[in-house]
């Protein structure tokens, strides 16, 4: 549906100890540079036949990320050993 | 009209089976469409993995199975860059990752097939503890 919320950053957040980081990362930053990273490929794949392979794993790894982005709000990982904690999560 | 019900119907016209059956067996087939339209339905079910372990070690990761079905056609890309070398020595060993159907075994879980719980293994360690492993469908 065109209301359905999507997820527009992973949001990696770091306890240690006393310290705790909390690291946004834009989604799109991904999707653009793998559009562009493909590109490239599509353009490479004129001069040699190598480049099939990293184009099938970038145009899937796109649709991974389309999913993705699809989800909405949704914790992926957390994970707590000791004192650490790492936890994933996609908003 | 699938190819399913015109061989039914074919059936039926040369006598091999009776309206009757013919009709039971279009039945069957409805049902299973209609189940499978459910199934497909079931877009936010998660794959959960828990693992607990003593006091301390705690791990809580969720995998969408819509995401799992298109990590496994990624999979099949990432087998090719398994080297000859590796993948012949887990050959050796009787592992052969590419007769390991990744996308069935997806849509078995999708379809509801294998539902619940997928591992559920509780051993005690007298030094580490209590350690506690869950993959679930939910």
């Amino acid at each position: 549906m065109w209301n359905k919320p999507k997820s527009h950053f992973v949001l990696v957040k770091v306890h240690h100890g006393a310290w705790k980081f909390t690291f946004p990362i834009p989604l799109f930053i991904f999707d653009d540079l793998l559009t562009s990273v493909l590109d490239l490929v599509v353009l490479g794949e004129c001069f040699t036949s190598r480049l099939k392979l990293p184009k099938i794993a970038i145009d899937m790894i796109l649709r991974l990320l389309f999913e993705i982005r699809q989800l909405g709000r949704w914790q992926m990982a957390d994970i707590t050993v000791c004192k650490s904690q790492i936890s994933i999560s996609f908003y | 009209m699938s190819d399913g019900k015109i061989k039914i119907l074919e059936m039926v016209q040369n006598g091999t089976i009776s309206a009757t059956e013919g009709l039971e067996l279009l039945r069957a087939m409805e049902d299973n469409d209609s189940k499978a339209v459910t199934a497909s339905q079931m877009s936010g079910r998660f794959i959960r993995i828990r693992v607990s372990s003593g006091q301390h070690t705690k791990v809580n990761v969720n995998v969408p199975l819509s995401l799992l079905k298109v990590a496994t056609k990624l999979a099949d890309v990432g087998l090719k860059f398994i080297p000859a070398e590796a993948r012949l020595e887990m050959e050796k060993k009787g592992i052969n990752l590419q007769e390991i159907n990744f996308e069935e075994l997806v849509q078995l879980i999708d379809e509801g097939l294998v539902d619940g719980k997928l591992v559920d293994v509780d051993t005690e360690d007298p030094k580490e503890g209590r350690t506690k492993v869950e993959i679930y469908v939910e």
